[in-house]
C-alpha cells in the first residue's frame, strides 16, 4: 500500500512536471521539494549531507600547480537491460512463504523479506534454481516479491507477479545519471597536484544506493577532494547495476584526464604511467599491484604506438582514432559458507548458496571443489539457489561469489579431507559431512583487479556512425578459475560499457515527464551484431589471497570501457565529446 | 490486453466481408498478417480491435510470380523470403535489400511485405499512448519535445516519419499496390499509396478500413537497371532507419537514363526527389555531379530542435549511395 509520504509526493510531482529533472538542478532553491526534507538524498545515518572524501589541501595543490584545468562531464540513466524482467511466485503454508523468485543473493533476499514482512528469517524460503540475468538489477530490490507475497497472503493463495518490459526499465532501478565538475593541476611534467570533483547523482524519488561517483582513487595525487550529492529527482528510481558508482565517474574521470594529457602535449599513456594509482589513496599497499603490467602489456598488444596519433589528423571522411583507460576495482574477502557430503558411492554433493545469474557460479563452485578435493569435476553433484537446502551465500553482487564462496568451498574441502584421513571413506548408509563459513582478511592491505583497456574506433564525419575496430582488454583478477566464463565476462561488460558510450538513455518528455524510451527498442541497447571482437588478455598474478588466488571479475570489463571509447573517439575527431551518449546526433553536432 | 474475436477468412473476398460485418456491428476490425507489430500495439492499448482478421489462411498470397514482363508479389510474403528470392535479389535489388535490413531475424521470419508497408508510426509518443494526433489528440508533442527521430520534410501538423524500408524501395521500384476492397479490386501507383498528415492526420496510406494490400506489381526491369537500399541505423540492428536511400538508376553503359531516388526515415511518407532525380536524368555520375545531387537532395528540408543531424545526413547517404551504385560492376 503506497503511504500518505508516498501519494503526497505523486501530487508534488504531478503539479510539477514541466520542471527540469537533472540532479543538479534539483538542489536550486527555488526547485519543487520531492521530499518534505528537501532534494539531498538521505545517506545511510539519515543525514541530508553530500558524500566527501578529502586528503592533503586541494586549494594549496592548486596554487602551486602550473596549470589548471576544469570541465564538466555528464551521463545518463542506463538500465540494465537484463533478459528476464521481474517474475515470481509467493506461496504460503501457514505461517511459512515460499517465494520462487529471480534473485542475485538467496540469502539476502531471504533476509530482506523476513525483516519487511516482520517474520523471522526461518519463515522464507528462496527458491532460485534458474534466471534470467540481473546484471544488479535483481540485487537489493524485493519490491515485487513483497508485493507478490503480501498478495499472497491475503487472498490465500499462490499468487504470480511478472513486470513487462517497459514496467522493468522504469519501475525497477537502472544506472544513476551524474553531472561530474571536475578541476585538476599539474605540474610543467604533468604530474598530479590537486584534483577535485562536485558531482550530482540523481537517485529517482528514492535512494537505493549510495550514488556515488568512482574515479578519484585511481591516481596518485597530494591534494584531493571529493563532494558528491546523491539528490531526490522526478526520474526513474537508481540503483545497482554492475558495478554501480564507477563506469560512469570513470567516465568522467578519465575523459577529463585524457583531455588534460592532450592539453600538457603528452601521450595519454605516458600520463597515465605517470599519474595512476599506486598504493590505495595514496597510504594503504595494495595486496599486490600489477596495474603497470596491464597497461604495458594492453599497450604493446593493441600496438598503441602505431594506432594511436594526434587527435583529429585523420584525414577522413571515415576517421580513425584510438583510446586507452584503466581501472582498479575492489576485490575484498569476506563471510561465506558451503557444506559438502561425500556418501560411500564416492559422490561428492556440494551445497552452496548461489544463483546463477549467468557468470556460470554452479560450474566455478563445482571447478573449486574437485580441485581442492582432487577428484574429477564428474564426481560432483551441486545444490544450489534454495535457502532451505543451502548454507548463507554471500549474493550475487559485487562481483564476490568466486572470491568469498569459493573460499567457503575450499575450507570446506579441507575439513572433509581431514575427517577422511581421520575416519575413512565413508560405507554403507554412512556419510561424511563439512562445513565452513570462513571470513577471512587481507591482513590490512587492500585488495584489488586492476586492468587497462585499448581501444580503437571509426568515426564516419557525414553520418555520425561509430564502429568498434579492434578492442584489447587486460586485466588481472588473480588467478583464473574458468578461463571460458571468465572471458566472457570481461567480453559482456566491456559489450555494456559501449552500448552506454554509443547509445543508452532513457528520454523523457520534458512536460509530462513521462519516459520515451524504456525498453530494448527505445534504449538502443547492444545486439549481437553491435559486440566487437574483444581480445581479453589475463595476467594471472597470485597475492596470496582468495580461492587459490582468484580476485574479482563480473563487473571488472565494464567499470573502465565507456571511458576507452570516448577517448578513442577523440583521437579520431578531435572533438572531446563529454556527454553520454556520444549518439550519432551528438557527433554530428560538434562536427557540423 | 483487451480481448478480441479471430476470423480466418479463406479468401481475400471473406477477408473483406468480415470486416464489413465487424463495421456493421458497431466493432472494429484490424487485418493480421505476421502480426509481429499489430500484437504489440494491441498489448499497449495503441489499438483497440473487437476483430482480428487473419489474412495467413488465404492461401497463395505470399508468391513471387512474373507476370506481363514484370512480377507479382503477393502481401503475405515474408521480409525473410523476400529478401532471398533469387529473382528479386537480381532484378529488384533494392526491394530484397530493404527487406533483409528490417528489424531482426525473428521478426523477419514473420512479419510481410504488406505489413511491413502499412506498419504504424514508431513515433514514441505514439507509441507510448500520449495522447498525440495519431493517438486521435489534438497536438504532435514533437514539435516542442524529443524529436531526434523526427521529419525533415512533409512534417506538419504531425511529424512522424514512415517506418517502413520495403515502401521507399516501391516507390523507387514504381511499384502498383493491388488493393482489394469491397468493389473488388483497385491497383495504386505506390507513390499515390502514401497519405501526408496534412492530407489526413489520422492515416498513413489510402486503404479504406474494409480494404486490403493483397500485393504489389513490380514493373518489368529493364537490362541496364541497378538499384540499392542504403539504410543508416542507430545500432547494428533492430532500429528503423534514421535516414535511408531507395536508388534506381537505369544505365546505359556509364550514362544514367533515368533516375528514382526514395528517402526513408525523414517525412511521413517515402519521400521522393523528382528534382534529384532530373539532375542525373542523362549524365555520367561523376563524384562531382553525385556531390551536387547529395546537396539538391536537402534543398527544402526543414529541422526541428533536435533532428538537424538527419540533414547532413540525408546529403551523404544520397551521395555515397549513388557512387557506390555507378560503381557496381
Amino acid at each position: 500500500m503506497p503511504s500518505s509520504r508516498d501519494i503526497e509526493a505523486d501530487c508534488r510531482i504531478a503539479e510539477h512536471v514541466n520542471r527540469k529533472h537533472r540532479a543538479e538542478e534539483a538542489l536550486r532553491p527555488e526547485s519543487v521539494k520531492i521530499w518534505p526534507d528537501g532534494n539531498i538524498s538521505l545517506n545511510a545515518k539519515n543525514e541530508a549531507e553530500p558524500e566527501v572524501y578529502r586528503r592533503g589541501n586541494v586549494e594549496e595543490g592548486f596554487r602551486t600547480s602550473e596549470q589548471v584545468f576544469e570541465d564538466r562531464y555528464t551521463t545518463t540513466y542506463v538500465h540494465n537491460a537484463q533478459m528476464e524482467p521481474r517474475v515470481c511466485v509467493a506461496s504460503w503454508e501457514g505461517d511459512k512463504l515460499t517465494l520462487y523468485t529471480p534473485t542475485q543473493g538467496t540469502s539476502n533476499c531471504r533476509h530482506d523479506m523476513a525483516r519487511d514482512l516482520g517474520i523471522p528469517d526461518e519463515k522464507v524460503r528462496v527458491i532460485c534454481k534458474y534466471m534470467g540475468g540481473g546484471f544488479g538489477n535483481k540485487n537489493q530490490n524485493q519490491d515485487a516479491d513483497l508485493i507478490a507475497a503480501t498478495l499472497a497472503k491475503e487472498v490465500g493463495a499462490p499468487v504470480k507477479l511478472e513486470l513487462t518490459r517497459k514496467e522493468d526499465f522504469i519501475g525497477v532501478h537502472g544506472r544513476w545519471p551524474t553531472t561530474q565538475y571536475y578541476k585538476v593541476g599539474v605540474n610543467r611534467d604533468g604530474v598530479l597536484q590537486a584534483l577535485q570533483l562536485r558531482g550530482y547523482s540523481g537517485m529517482g524519488p528514492y535512494r537505493k544506493n549510495s550514488g556515488a561517483i568512482g574515479g578519484v582513487e585511481l591516481y596518485q595525487c597530494p591534494n584531493v577532494e571529493s563532494v558528491v550529492y546523491p539528490v531526490y529527482t522526478n526520474r526513474a528510481v537508481s540503483g545497482n547495476y554492475r558495478a554501480p558508482e564507477f563506469p560512469q565517474g570513470f567516465f568522467g574521470i578519465q575523459s577529463m584526464m585524457d583531455d588534460v594529457a592532450y592539453k600538457m602535449k603528452m601521450d595519454p599513456v605516458e600520463f597515465v604511467l605517470k599519474n595512476m594509482t599506486r598504493k590505495s589513496n595514496d597510504d594503504v599497499p595494495y595486496s599486490n599491484y600489477t596495474l603497470e603490467d596491464c597497461i604495458r602489456r594492453g599497450a604493446e598488444a593493441f600496438e598503441w604506438k602505431k594506432r594511436w596519433h594526434a587527435p583529429g589528423t585523420d584525414a577522413g571522411p571515415i576517421k580513425r582514432g584510438a583510446g586507452m583507460s584503466f581501472m582498479t576495482i575492489r576485490s575484498p574477502l569476506g563471510q561465506s559458507s558451503a557444506v559438502i557430503r561425500l556418501d560411500s558411492n564416492g559422490r561428492y554433493t556440494l551445497f552452496v548458496g548461489v544463483t546463477d545469474i549467468g557468470a556460470g557460479a554452479k560450474t566455478t563452485m563445482s571447478m573449486i571443489a574437485a580441485e581442492a578435493l582432487d577428484v574429477p569435476l564428474s564426481s560432483i553433484d551441486i545444490v544450489w539457489g534454495d535457502t532451505d537446502r543451502c548454507p548463507f551465500s554471500v549474493g550475487e553482487s559485487g562481483s564476490r561469489t568466486t572470491d568469498m564462496t569459493g573460499g567457503a568451498v575450499i575450507e570446506a574441502a579441507r575439513d572433509l579431507k581431514k575427517q577422511i584421513a581421520e575416519k575413512g571413506l565413508p560405507k554403507g548408509e554412512n556419510a561424511l559431512i563439512a562445513s565452513a563459513s570462513p571470513n577471512p582478511t587481507s591482513d590490512g592491505k587492500v585488495r584489488k583487479a586492476f586492468g587497462a583497456h585499448f581501444v580503437e574506433v571509426e568515426v564516419d564525419t557525414e553520418l555520425g556512425r561509430v564502429r568498434v575496430l579492434k578492442y584489447v582488454a587486460v586485466h588481472d583478477s588473480g588467478r583464473i578459475i574458468n578461463p571460458l566464463t571468465a572471458a566472457s565476462q570481461i567480453k559482456g561488460g566491456a559489450t555494456q560499457g559501449i552500448g552506454m558510450a554509443l547509445h543508452e538513455d532513457l528520454f523523457y518528455d520534458r512536460r509530462s515527464g513521462q519516459p520515451l524510451t524504456a525498453g530494448y527498442y527505445g534504449a538502443r541497447v547492444m545486439t549481437h551484431l553491435d559486440a566487437p571482437e574483444i581480445e581479453v588478455i589475463f595476467i594471472e598474478s597470485d597475492d596470496g589471497y582468495g580461492p587459490f588466488g582468484a580476485k574479482c571479475i563480473g563487473e571488472a570489463g565494464i567499470v573502465h570501457a565507456v571511458a576507452g571509447v570516448g577517448n578513442a573517439i577523440f583521437n579520431a575527431i578531435g572533438h572531446r565529446m563529454k556527454d553520454l551518449p556520444i549518439s550519432r546526433d551528438r557527433i554530428l553536432g560538434v562536427l557540423a | 490486453m483487451k480481448t478480441f474475436a479471430n476470423r480466418n477468412p479463406q479468401t481475400l473476398d471473406q477477408a473483406v466481408k468480415t470486416i464489413q460485418q465487424a463495421g456493421t456491428k458497431g466493432q472494429t476490425a484490424s487485418l493480421v498478417g505476421g502480426g509481429s507489430d499489430l500484437l504489440g500495439l494491441v498489448k499497449e492499448f495503441i489499438i483497440k480491435p473487437d476483430v482480428l482478421v487473419n489474412l495467413k489462411t488465404i492461401k497463395g498470397l505470399d508468391q513471387v510470380a512474373p507476370a506481363a514482363g514484370g512480377v507479382n508479389v503477393g502481401g503475405l510474403i515474408t521480409l525473410d523470403s523476400l529478401g532471398r528470392h533469387p529473382l528479386v535479389r537480381s532484378q529488384y535489388t533494392v526491394l530484397a535489400e530493404a527487406a533483409e535490413t528490417v528489424a531482426t531475424p525473428q521478426i523477419r521470419n514473420v512479419g510481410t511485405l504488406a505489413g511491413n508497408v502499412c506498419q504504424r508510426p514508431w513515433c514514441w509518443y505514439f507509441r507510448n499512448g500520449f495522447p498525440c494526433l495519431k493517438n486521435g489528440g489534438e497536438t504532435c508533442f514533437s514539435v516542442v519535445g524529443e524529436n531526434r527521430f523526427h521529419a525533415i520534410f512533409g512534417g506538419g501538423p504531425s511529424y512522424i516519419v514512415h517506418p517502413s524500408d520495403t515502401a521507399p524501395a516501391l516507390v523507387a521500384l514504381d511499384a502498383k499496390f493491388r488493393v482489394v476492397g469491397p468493389s473488388g479490386e483497385r491497383m495504386v501507383p505506390a507513390a499515390e499509396f502514401f497519405v501526408l498528415p496534412q492530407q489526413d492526420v489520422a492515416r498513413e496510406n489510402v486503404l479504406a478500413a474494409d480494404e486490403v494490400l493483397a500485393g504489389v506489381q513490380l514493373p518489368p526491369a529493364g537490362a541496364g537497371g541497378r538499384s540499392t537500399y542504403n539504410k543508416g541505423l542507430d545500432r547494428e540492428a533492430w532500429t528503423h532507419a534514421v535516414v535511408s536511400a531507395a536508388v534506381v538508376l537505369d544505365m546505359d553503359n556509364e550514362i544514367c537514363r533515368s533516375a528514382r531516388i526514395v528517402l526513408g526515415g525523414v517525412a511521413p511518407i517515402p519521400w521522393r526527389l523528382p528534382k534529384v532525380e532530373s539532375m542525373l536524368a542523362g549524365q555520367r555520375i561523376t563524384p562531382e555531379l553525385a556531390a551536387k545531387a547529395g546537396e539538391a537532395a536537402i534543398v527544402g528540408a526543414q529541422k526541428l530542435s533536435k533532428n538537424g543531424y538527419k540533414v547532413s545526413m540525408t546529403k551523404a547517404l544520397v551521395r555515397r549511395t549513388l557512387l557506390t551504385l555507378t560503381t557496381r560492376a
